[in-house]
């Protein structure tokens, strides 16, 4: 059970982090990014690429994560002029070349068949249930400095301006704001963070192929950022909780009803899940937790 | 209400009794209860379609070798099957709360390439045996410990057939519609191979997606260029949509595809024909590794899935097998213990011995101390040293008024 719980856990924080990097682009930025697994994809190849190649964990760390930054940087460059939902169009359309790349580039991909057999990072030092742990305690210093990063540029004055982005653009603008650059910027924020999953990512499932990114990773990370309440980065990490938990816990629920055949557990199972989504969005339409605030003490407003 | 409220220190104390209760008696448990068989089937996503149908198989020889009074001296086998959403994330978790949680001696019902490739290495690491209903090459790769077999034929010996078939029937300038996933696309190398090598030609060649809504575009660029027929490896799913495509633009091009996506079954029962009606089906060709649907002992399975006599259940009858090779392999090896009894896999599979098929049979005559050569649910099952199963001849069908009609074999 505690080699489960470990795995799930590990599991839990890859996806706190794309909800992580989704809240600082959606969330803070109101840059819709619908391609964000595509980002990921890019993310994770480039770190199984580099590991396979023999480059240490801090190398293929580093080669994700400006992957991530310089993939982010070009399309919100190119594409950050564009509306709300046109941005959210164009990212998905970008998401989809990489996969198209993925699926078709066989020499330096696999194909469909994926990349087998990517080395562990830090495997020389641990092996079986004791390995879980030590690469769930990697996992959990990795996201919580991109924690702390998120939660930095959220309270800094960047964070702010951002927030005003989202608010209205031509406002921000008309106070001086350079609208391109700071969006750039945020884009690019979480297309670190992304880089930091993407490692996590290949290098603990150990193998990657195409059909582990796609549209659902976006949803996921949406559901993570909803259920946690939208701006706020501690409310994800709930957010990512309690949808794994959905996932999950159905598993258990469906053991305890033999009386159904394994393709009806299995709708059910589905149908349990999208049925605890849709009660969070009524009963909890703001998520858990609101996103940060100024707070202004008694003192200062005299 | 002060006795409903439970501190901190209550809370952890149970918490810690609770966890030391639950790993205590499992050392017990292990060699009398139940032997713990678990699965990881497509039930949801592209592959639903034949995830039911892979698990009710091992449930129903399950439940045929527990009424024959178990395996190992009165244990019961339990299967539980766990659903891949034809997806390796979610594969990789079903496959974690199975090793972890249910703690199984093995994992059978495997199905695709990519979930089994992420499951394999968790495998190896428990010592829990795997085996697999995935084409890719690279899951027998590398160092298995005796402990990954595969029950389907390889990507290369499923597209060889297909190209000498179409040869055989005279075609030269054929052309390629295949269905992006690993199992496909590991077909599509051998086949240009072996057509070229026939002093044929690939015209044309475009791929589609698994979930794409319409596959009209990628029907029209293959079929509207000169070529006589089309070689489609794809699923029940992707090929039901672009049969259809195919009979609505009036196309002449014949069309050679999987058993596994378009039977109607020797009784006319198969999904495909049902899903798009006999005109349709008609003079469709498809391919599978030989299946010996006369056999009484697939006759009993059959009746055991709940089907007619005749229709083909893909993938089915490969699980049934797979179950009964390891419950057979743990029988003769006296243990459930996966890195022991993998080693007599080989033994009781490729023989020498009694030719023997069906699990009750097999673990029958492992009982009375004789050597056997399982023969399995319909198809010959042996393998290669490294957990391949070993190569059959493919049977070719063309459908006909609605039923399979077999041409002979490749």
């Amino acid at each position: 059970m505690i080699g489960y719980l470990t795995a799930i856990l590990v599991v839990v924080l890859i996806s706190a982090l794309v909800a992580l990097a989704l809240n600082l682009q959606w969330g803070q930025a109101g840059m819709v990014n619908f391609g964000i697994f595509g980002f990921f994809a890019a993310t994770s190849y480039v770190a199984a690429l580099s590991s396979l190649a023999g480059y240490p964990l801090l190398i293929s760390l580093v080669l994700a994560i400006l992957t991530g930054v310089a993939l982010s940087a070009l399309v919100a460059l190119v594409s950050a002029r564009l509306r709300e939902d046109y941005f959210a169009i164009a990212t998905l359309a970008f998401a989809e070349a990489v996969r198209l790349f993925l699926l078709n580039e066989t020499w330096l991909t696999g194909g469909a068949n994926g990349l087998p057999g990517i080395p562990r990072p830090l495997s020389a030092y641990s092996s079986g249930q004791s390995y879980e742990l030590l690469f769930f305690v990697m996992a959990l210093v990795l996201a919580a400095i991109c924690f702390a990063f998120a939660e930095a540029l959220t309270k800094s004055p960047f964070g702010r301006v951002l927030r005003a982005l989202r608010e209205d653009d031509l406002v921000a603008a008309t106070l001086g704001k350079h609208v391109l650059s700071f969006r750039i910027w945020a884009f690019s924020a979480g297309g670190a963070i992304l880089g930091v999953a993407g490692y996590l990512h290949s290098s603990y499932f150990g193998y990657i192929d195409p059909t582990q990114f796609g549209a659902f990773v976006t949803a996921y990370a949406f559901m993570a950022v909803i259920a946690g309440g939208r701006g706020s980065n501690t409310g994800l990490l709930f957010g990512a909780v309690s949808v794994m938990v959905l996932l999950e816990g159905t598993r258990f629920l469906k053991d305890l009803m033999p009386f159904l055949d394994a393709g009806q557990a299995a709708s059910l199972r589905l149908i349990l899940i999208g049925a605890g989504l849709i009660l969070l969005l009524i009963y909890k339409p703001q998520g858990f937790f609101r996103e940060h605030r100024l707070r202004v003490d008694k003192g200062d407003t005299k | 209400m002060k006795f409903n409220q439970m501190n901190r220190r209550t809370f952890i104390g149970t918490t810690l009794v609770g966890a030391a209760a639950s790993v205590l008696p499992l050392p017990a448990i292990a060699n009398t209860g139940p032997v713990k068989i678990g699965m990881i089937s497509p039930l949801t996503g592209s592959g639903g379609s034949y995830g039911p149908n892979i698990v009710k198989a091992a449930q129903v020889v399950a439940t045929q070798i527990n009424d024959a009074g178990g395996i190992l001296g009165g244990r019961m086998i339990e299967i539980i099957a766990e659903d891949s959403e034809t997806n390796s994330t979610a594969s990789v978790r079903a496959a974690r709360k199975l090793l972890d949680v249910n703690q199984v001696s093995a994992i059978v019902g495997m199905w695709g390439s990519g979930p089994t490739l992420a499951v394999k290495p968790l495998a190896i690491e428990k010592g829990v045996s795997l085996s697999c209903l995935g084409a890719a090459d690279a899951i027998t790769e590398g160092d298995t410990q005796g402990l990954i077999w595969r029950f389907q034929a390889t990507g290369r010996e499923w597209g060889v057939p297909a190209a000498k078939a179409m040869l055989a029937a005279g075609h030269k300038k054929v052309g390629i519609l295949a269905v992006q996933t690993a199992f496909t696309q590991s077909m599509i190398a051998p086949f240009i191979e072996t057509i070229e090598a026939g002093g044929g030609q690939v015209v044309v060649q475009a791929e589609v997606k698994p979930d794409q809504p319409t596959f009209r575009a990628e029907v029209d660029k293959v079929m509207g260029q000169d070529v006589t027929a089309v070689f489609l490896p794809a699923y029940i799913a992707q090929f039901t949509s672009i049969a259809k495509e195919w009979y609505r633009g009036g196309y002449k091009t014949e069309l050679y595809t999987l058993t596994i996506a378009a039977s109607a079954g020797v009784n006319g029962g198969g999904k495909f024909i049902s899903a798009v009606g006999n005109e349709v089906g008609e003079g469709i060709h498809h391919l599978q590794p030989t299946n010996d649907s006369s056999s009484a002992v697939y006759k009993e399975f059959e009746s055991l899935m709940g089907a007619k006599a005749g229709t083909f259940l893909p993938f089915s009858a490969l699980c049934a097998d797979s179950l009964a090779v390891q419950v057979g392999a743990m029988e003769r090896a006296g243990t459930a213990d996966a890195t022991v009894y993998t080693k007599e896999i080989l033994t009781i599979t490729n023989g020498p011995g009694t030719a023997t098929s069906g699990a009750v049979n097999l673990l029958n005559a492992i009982r009375a101390g004789q050597d056997v050569n399982y023969t399995g649910y319909g198809m010959d099952v042996s393998f290669y040293s490294n957990g391949n199963l070993k190569d059959r001849p493919f049977g070719h069908f063309v459908i006909q008024n609605g039923i399979d009609i077999e041409l002979g074999l490749v």
